[in-house]
């Protein structure tokens, strides 16, 4: 009898428990993160008959190989989302600034047809000049636009790497934490450790396992560590030591920077650099390599006239092979031992790439020429005699001093900067060169030149001329649209992937409501059914109290 | 399966987001009538609108130059041929000049004709656009092709006439060289000024003697040859121009049956047929409102459930 009573108090009791348990899985019903709560009942025995029911532990339900799908597809998925983002951003910088370059082109060469009908008119002539330099403003703008995007690019960077490390530093901390909780109260802390991991994830693709002693260790996945036990590793952004306006990520493990910028490629901060090298450098390759060869064929044209004064024609734009242009082609990486620098001179638009270039040297005389996009070998050899010249892809490398030790590496960006370098010195419309020079006395009516440059417009300047000016400027077009269009592609797969892996692990982890209201139901019975136990034990009591007071 | 709350929640919700997004776009496309809205929609077939947009821009600029050059044309024909007439009524009073009736008195009215026709001439060769620029100069647009001075009249344009491109590869005279149609160049350094002129001159002096009247017959003819000569130079300029003419014409022609060609086949790229995109539009509509309607009746069968939410 007083078992009876026992075994109906630890029914109540139990039941209770679950009740309460029931009911906060269905109050999380929407909470993220939450992992739903199973409990499990064991008998409670030392006695003949049996002593009731224990509640033997209660369980987060999660499965570890759902949940790394989830962290791994929301990282994939995250870098998609941040590429499609920014190309979009490109595609409508494109589709306003960019146009005004296509529009200035077209509106150049009717201006110029005209133009070449009346070569004397100063109007005419001043009016060619405006639309020049309008075309020239047009590239200096959107090249401004693009590196504010590089700085925004940056700026993302910064917050991002600081995010990772807040949420490192919190991991690290909750493996404290953890060490010294029993099982039932760690449960909410594990449920605050899911969430920091998919957080990171969101940030930046990452392994992460827990060890023996039930610590959450991260790592990149390449290995280099964020969070050991109870050690987060920081991460740190400081100027890129190889590319001039990009920064480097690097973790600092000890006293050691480990430089692992080329190494992410998911979560956000993958997206953030997927796009920098494979959208915005690119558009401003192309621009660029739009801005010199444009510049380099007027001067060219403009040099073999002569001006309304019959004058020999003067440079539309600066120069494109001054000594500070060329020398702001070239950089010397950070880590060169030797102090050789090179100046870059640049011959002739129809062979420029898009690609940016390394001068890699394996000796201190024997050098590789790389292209970055692919990294083939453009040419190689050894300096044996300074001042030596290397001969690239529309470009030539000056060397003046050899000084370079086995391992320097110089970064070469031909055309990255000459959008924004397009400059346009005439002072007014009569210095355009209309008028040949030639053994004939010169004559204000003379067209000859103003047809050749016509004729330019019209011709093949870039990529081994199969492109000219409007085609070289469509050809980024559609380069940005199709990224635009892939990304979206890709982004769209990885969303798909990531809801069906959050879809299996909420099979498994979220709360059901109709579940959790049949056990609802269940546990009010048990409790009910507990009760009747109890108030059958009272009456058995009652009924042996009567028959001893009789 | 269980299906957890969260997730029915989230599927609800994504499926009527797709479906509003693909609403969104194609309201869009209604509304500007154009397919892309965006080169990312479809790139290649917006790589292809550029490339013909491009024609199109080039082909309007020819289209511009060549109507100018259609305008000079027919200005240097009207010219032409009014030198020609001019001309042609020297060489009728030149021979009227020559003929036995004509006295002292007759030959000084044909005298003051001929001065008056030769200023007439001297006009036409300086002919000026509406920019003021002399067409028969050549490349020297601003000055005069002919100038006077003790010696007589001589061409100071220049010996290059100017073109303007008309088409791709296509380039047409604008200003032409005034010495081709009236002399002095250096093959044909005498102008058909200098002969008018010795012919006036000649008529203006009285002839008293048998050996006078030899030279005036004599300055007649050799003048009246070269006036000739002259003539027939103007005569199959004025069949030159008349090519040009259909030339020019003809490539005006082609250039605006390239620009129709090329916008209608523009807008077979670019526009979207209106009545399946409004099709499309309804039957997506449709579907949203099943949708919505249906979203509805789940969360009817939760609250049914008894479950507050």
């Amino acid at each position: 009898m007083n078992s009876l009573l026992e075994i109906g108090t630890r029914g109540i009791l139990a039941s209770q428990n679950a009740l309460t348990m029931t009911a906060q899985n269905i109050a999380n019903a929407n909470t993220p993160f939450y992992t739903r709560r199973e409990m499990d009942f064991s008998e409670a025995f030392y006695r003949l008959y049996g002593n009731g029911v224990n509640v033997a532990d209660v369980r987060r339900i999660f499965d570890d190989f759902a949940d790394k799908a989830v962290l791994r597809t929301q990282s994939d998925a995250q870098s998609a989302a941040t590429a499609l983002e920014k190309f979009i951003d490109l595609q409508s910088t494109l589709e306003t600034q960019g146009e005004q370059i296509e529009k200035n082109l077209i509106q150049l060469l009717t201006t110029l047809h005209t133009l070449n009908t009346d070569p004397s008119s100063l109007e005419s002539r001043n009016y060619y000049v405006e639309q020049l330099k309008q075309l020239t403003h047009s590239f200096n703008e959107i090249s401004q636009t693009l590196s504010v995007q590089q700085g925004d690019i940056n700026k993302q960077i910064i917050a991002d790497t600081q995010g990772i490390n807040a949420i490192t530093t919190k991991l690290a901390d909750l493996n404290k934490q953890l060490l010294n909780k029993s099982g039932m109260e760690s449960l909410p802390l594990l449920d605050q450790r899911d969430q920091l991991l998919n957080q990171l994830a969101q940030l930046i693709g990452i392994e992460s396992q827990v060890d023996g002693k039930g610590a959450l260790n991260v790592q990149l996945s390449n290995g280099t560590p964020l969070v050991n036990a109870q050690t987060a590793y920081m991460m740190k952004t400081y100027p890129s030591r190889s590319i001039s306006s990009q920064l480097d990520i690097a973790i600092q493990v000890g006293n050691e920077d480990n430089l692992v910028s080329n190494r992410i490629t998911t979560g956000e901060l993958g997206g953030l650099l997927a796009y920098q090298s494979n959208g915005l450098v690119p558009a401003q390759n192309a621009l660029g390599r739009l801005a010199v060869g444009l510049a380099m064929r007027f001067n060219a044209q403009q040099s073999a006239g002569l001006d309304l004064n019959g004058a020999s024609g003067q440079l539309l734009f600066a120069d494109t092979n001054e000594p500070a242009a060329m020398a702001a082609r070239s950089m010397k990486q950070a880590s060169n031992q030797g102090t050789g620098d090179i100046a870059v001179h640049i011959d002739n638009p129809a062979a420029l790439t898009l690609s940016d270039y390394v001068l890699h040297f394996d000796t201190a005389t024997h050098y590789q020429l790389v292209r970055t996009t692919d990294h083939g070998v453009v040419r190689e050899g050894d300096i044996l005699t300074i001042p030596a010249t290397i001969e690239g892809e529309g470009f030539t490398l000056q060397l003046k001093q050899s000084s370079f030790i086995a391992g320097d590496n110089i970064t070469i960006v031909p055309t990255r900067f000459e959008a924004a370098r397009l400059q346009f010195t005439l002072s007014d419309g009569k210095q355009l060169a209309l008028a040949l020079a030639g053994d004939k006395a010169f004559a204000g009516g003379d067209n000859r030149n103003g047809l050749e440059l016509a004729q330019l417009y019209q011709s093949g300047v870039f990529e081994d001329g199969s492109l000219n000016f409007n085609q070289a400027y469509h050809q980024l077009n559609q380069m940005v649209a199709s990224n635009v269009a892939n990304a979206q592609q890709v982004m769209d797969t990885r969303v798909i992937l990531k809801n069906q892996a959050e879809g299996n692990r909420d099979q498994i982890t979220g709360v059901s409501l109709q579940e959790e209201s049949l056990n609802l139901a269940r546990y009010q019975q048990a409790y009910e059914a507990n009760a009747q136990i109890l108030e059958a034990g009272q009456k058995t009591f009652d009924i042996l109290m009567g028959i001893i007071r009789r | 399966m269980r299906i957890t709350a969260i997730a029915q929640f989230q599927h609800q919700i994504a499926g009527l987001s797709k479906q509003v997004e693909t609403i969104q776009s194609l309201q869009q496309q209604v509304t500007t009538g154009k397919k892309i809205i965006h080169a990312s929609d479809n790139p290649l077939l917006a790589g292809r609108i550029d490339e013909i947009n491009d024609e199109v821009a080039f082909l309007k600029g020819f289209e511009l130059n060549a109507s100018l050059a259609e305008n000079r044309t027919q200005l240097m024909d009207t010219q032409v041929e009014s030198a020609i007439n001019l001309m042609n009524r020297a060489q009728e009073l030149l021979l009227t000049a020559e003929n036995e009736p004509t006295n002292q008195d007759g030959r000084v009215v044909i005298g003051s004709e001929l001065s008056a026709l030769l200023k007439n001439l001297l006009d036409i060769a300086s002919t000026q656009d509406d920019k003021k620029n002399y067409i028969f100069s050549g490349m020297d647009a601003q000055r005069p092709p002919f100038a006077l001075d003790e010696t007589g009249y001589h061409y100071q344009g220049s010996d290059t006439a100017t073109y303007i491109q008309i088409a791709h590869n296509k380039l047409v005279p604008y200003n032409e060289k005034g010495s081709v149609l009236f002399g002095g160049s250096v093959t044909t350094p005498k102008t058909l000024f200098d002969s008018l002129t010795e012919v006036v001159n000649a008529l203006n002096k009285p002839v008293e003697t048998a050996e006078d009247k030899a030279l005036l017959q004599n300055v007649l003819r050799k003048n009246g040859d070269e006036l000739t000569q002259g003539l027939l130079q103007l005569t199959a300029y004025l069949a030159e121009i008349g090519n040009r003419g259909n030339t020019i014409q003809n490539t005006i022609d082609q250039t605006k049956q390239l620009i129709v060609d090329k916008t209608i086949g523009l807008s077979r790229l670019a526009d979207i047929d209106m009545g399946e995109a409004i099709s499309n539009l309804t039957q997506r509509l449709t579907t949203l409102d099943i949708m919505q309607q249906s979203y509805l009746k789940i969360q009817d069968t939760f609250n049914h459930l008894g479950i507050a939410r």
